[in-house]
């Protein structure tokens, strides 16, 4: 079920063209990941989304109805900087931001107990932020995000400044939400963590998607026809002109198949050979292969339109 | 509204809880206590009471130059010759010797004082006019003038306020001293609480906060919340201010009593006081209470938050040109505070010519008015000149509140780029 619609945004500072006709569908329940080079647009599209500032063009539609902008108390964003009041105290700066989302005070504040116990950190409700380390900070700011149980959650780099021990934390919390039904919008440059975490991706430069579908899906589109092997015995590979090796060890080999052969052809190929196979799989293009190679080709392209 | 108010909540309580303003409310007060016993004591202060000799050989002065009523400066008459005094007078502590050769009333000359040390100038002015009357009544004699007629002729004029002015009350020093005490009081009132705001909406833009904060409130809410809120936070100070510097007046004024209650009975009969200026003090205490406060209060009090919201606004747009240094806005701020010193520098004018053109347009132009009218109201101010500023005042709020908006709303989310004053004027014209 599709949770947010994005058609047609756009938007410009000054002329220059920040988006140019965004076209998003993001699926209720699931996580999204964001991704894009610096100043690609990912922050004014989320700026948009959390009505910080207006589209030039476009709709957006939520849970299948048009709105103008979405209600404070539907959405929870938290930004790539952070920022909390640092003189204020945590319980009491946690109530006043999730007051002004539209909560109550009571149930705020029964929200907030649970959460800051499920953290374990109920202690710190009368401690001002500034005497917090980053990293508890950063635990404040999480709840300040989701603590108004909202649909959608928009998460700038949330590791960022984390450990391993609290990464693992905020993760397992992310979740958790996931499970509970919420829809997640995970920006982050952090290849490794999107292929953890997100199911579908948008892969967004100088304000256009280049790539958008599941992790799995475009993985198989931009499959390169690569095989791994590890073996024991000899071979060679070169008298097959279908088989091109990349490396080759004593008992590893990376090679890429021309279009036709397949895997069971080359598989075939090597049965007459007196060599053991201990393992075989396909070679997928990682996240962050597509993100270097699309948005180095975009870039590319870009740089010789400009120079034409 | 809602969210309006829970910012102005957390604006007002976050400030008045510091220790700093705690401290700053409940010291002021004390501090003027201080200063006004100050100056009791310093005005009362006489110094070492001196003691000289006079030594007369004209026999103009003898017996006629008399002491200081404060007692500081006495005069002692001595036979013995000059020389002798100037060997003794030093073991005999005295300060020195006045020594008058055989002069005539026509030429005065040859005067000496004599001393180690140079006499100070209250001492000397206070001898030079004893001297001065002592020669006079000599002149008078000489001229065969009598001196009791010449008493009875002497004029004692005092001007009265008539016309329309007198309904008022009207008393020109208490409505100068009025009029400069608000006009003061509603500048530093800008000043302080603006920069303020100022300094609010920076520390936002540079801890990030704005950015959570907008994605729950509208930036016009979150400006308009911080501009009420601070501006509660001056009220709450003046209204302490005004108690507790209510109850150290008081409390002084207790201690002094007695001085206060001969003033009031002088007031009542002025041929009683001891001097014409001690009268007109003690007339001018007693036109206090004749003053009509109460439209002066409404004044000030429009004045104050009038001036307060308009001057708010633009601070509140400087303070998101702010850099991570705040340099950007220390520099624009400059903008701001000139035409505030200006209005200073005009009310200071105008309290001499309170009906001048420059008073008249300045007390209605926004920027100036907040200031300058208080500085002039106690004088009298015409019905249709006090609409037209209040009404100029009011739609001036709205267009600065309206202009900062503007600002504000994009100048809040821009980092890492100097923003200049016309980068300012663009996102004015900035949509959505």
């Amino acid at each position: 079920m599709t949770s947010l619609q994005l058609a047609h945004i756009s938007k410009s500072f000054s002329g220059t063209k920040a988006l140019k006709d965004i076209n998003l569908e993001m699926d209720a329940g699931k996580i999204f990941g964001l991704l894009g080079p610096n100043g690609a647009g990912k922050t004014t599209l989320i700026r948009i989304i959390t009505n910080i500032i207006a589209a030039d063009t476009g709709i957006i539609l939520f849970d299948g109805k048009q709105v103008d902008y979405l209600h404070p108390l539907q959405f929870g964003y938290m930004p790539e900087e952070r920022g909390l009041y640092k003189k204020m105290k945590v319980g009491e700066q946690l109530v006043y931001l999730a007051q002004l989302k539209g909560m109550s005070k009571a149930k705020a504040k029964s929200l907030i107990i649970a959460w800051l116990e499920r953290f374990e950190i109920k202690n710190w409700w009368n401690k001002k932020v500034i005497e917090l380390s980053k990293g508890m900070q950063q635990k404040i700011q999480f709840i300040s995000t989701v603590v108004h149980q909202p649909k959608l959650i928009i998460l700038d780099e949330p590791f960022s400044g984390l450990d391993p021990i609290n990464s693992d934390l905020i993760k397992n919390e992310i979740f958790r939400l996931k499970e509970n039904g919420a829809t997640i919008i995970f920006s982050t440059h952090r290849m490794e963590q999107v292929e953890e975490i997100c199911e579908d991706i948008a892969l967004i430069n100088k304000g256009e998607i280049l790539l958008k579908g599941s992790v799995n899906a475009l993985k198989q589109q931009f499959r390169q026809n690569e095989f791994e092997l590890t073996f024991k015995g000899s071979v060679d590979f070169s008298q097959n002109g279908n088989i091109n090796v990349i490396t080759q060890s004593e008992d590893y080999c990376k090679v890429n198949l021309n279009e036709g052969f397949t895997a069971a052809d080359f598989l075939g190929s090597l049965l007459n050979k007196q060599i053991e196979i201990k393992s075989f799989n396909e070679c997928l293009p990682s996240i962050h292969d597509l993100f270097v190679a699309q948005v180095g080709d975009d870039d590319l392209k870009h740089h010789n339109s400009t120079n034409a | 509204m809602r969210k309006i108010a829970l910012i102005v909540k957390r604006e007002y309580l976050t400030r008045v809880r510091k220790p700093s303003f705690i401290i700053t409310t409940l010291l002021a007060p004390f501090a003027l206590a201080v200063l006004m016993l100050a100056q009791i004591y310093f005005l009362n202060y006489t110094g070492e009471s001196q003691h000289i000799i006079v030594k007369d050989k004209s026999g103009l002065a003898w017996s006629k130059i008399k002491n200081s009523p404060a007692g500081d400066v006495n005069f002692i008459y001595s036979n013995s010759t000059f020389e002798a005094l100037k060997k003794s007078y030093q073991e005999k502590n005295y300060e020195g010797i006045l020594y008058i050769p055989l002069i005539n009333a026509e030429q005065p000359e040859g005067i000496i004082y004599h001393s180690h040390d140079l006499m100070g100038i209250k001492t000397k002015l206070y001898v030079e006019g004893e001297l001065n009357k002592a020669l006079k009544d000599v002149r008078f004699k000489q001229a065969g003038i009598d001196q009791a007629i010449l008493r009875n002729l002497e004029p004692n004029i005092s001007i009265n306020q008539g016309g329309r002015a007198k309904d008022k009350g009207g008393d020109t020093i208490i409505a100068s001293a009025v009029g400069y005490i608000m006009a003061f009081v509603i500048y530093m009132v800008v000043l302080i609480y603006g920069t303020m705001v100022m300094r609010g909406v920076s520390e936002e833009k540079n801890n990030r906060i704005v950015e959570v904060i907008m994605s729950s409130a509208k930036p016009f809410q979150l400006m308009l919340g911080k501009i009420i809120g601070i501006g509660m936070v001056g009220l709450t100070q003046f209204a302490l201010w005004i108690i507790l510097g209510f109850l150290t007046v008081s409390v002084i004024s207790l201690l002094f009593q007695g001085q206060l209650a001969e003033l009031q009975n002088f007031a009542a009969n002025p041929s009683l006081a001891p001097s014409n200026d001690v009268a007109k003090a003690a007339q001018s205490l007693d036109n206090l209470k004749s003053i009509n406060w109460l439209p002066l209060l409404a004044a000030f009090v429009f004045y104050f938050l009038g001036g307060y919201f308009f001057y708010a606004a633009f601070f509140a747009a400087i303070g998101t040109a702010a850099g991570d240094d705040n340099e950007g806005s220390q520099s624009l701020s400059y903008l701001v505070t000139i035409p505030i010193i200006i209005a200073v520098l005009i009310s200071t004018a105008i309290i001499n010519s309170p009906q001048s053109s420059l008073a008249v347009w300045s007390s209605i132009i926004p920027f100036f008015s907040p200031i300058v009218m208080p500085a002039r109201i106690a004088f009298g101010v015409p019905v249709w000149q006090i609409v037209t500023s209040v009404v100029c005042l009011i739609l001036g709020f709205v267009l600065a509140t309206w202009l900062a908006a503007k600002i504000y709303r994009v100048g809040i989310l821009i980092y890492g780029k100097k923003i200049t004053l016309r980068e300012l004027a663009k996102w004015v014209l900035y949509k959505g």
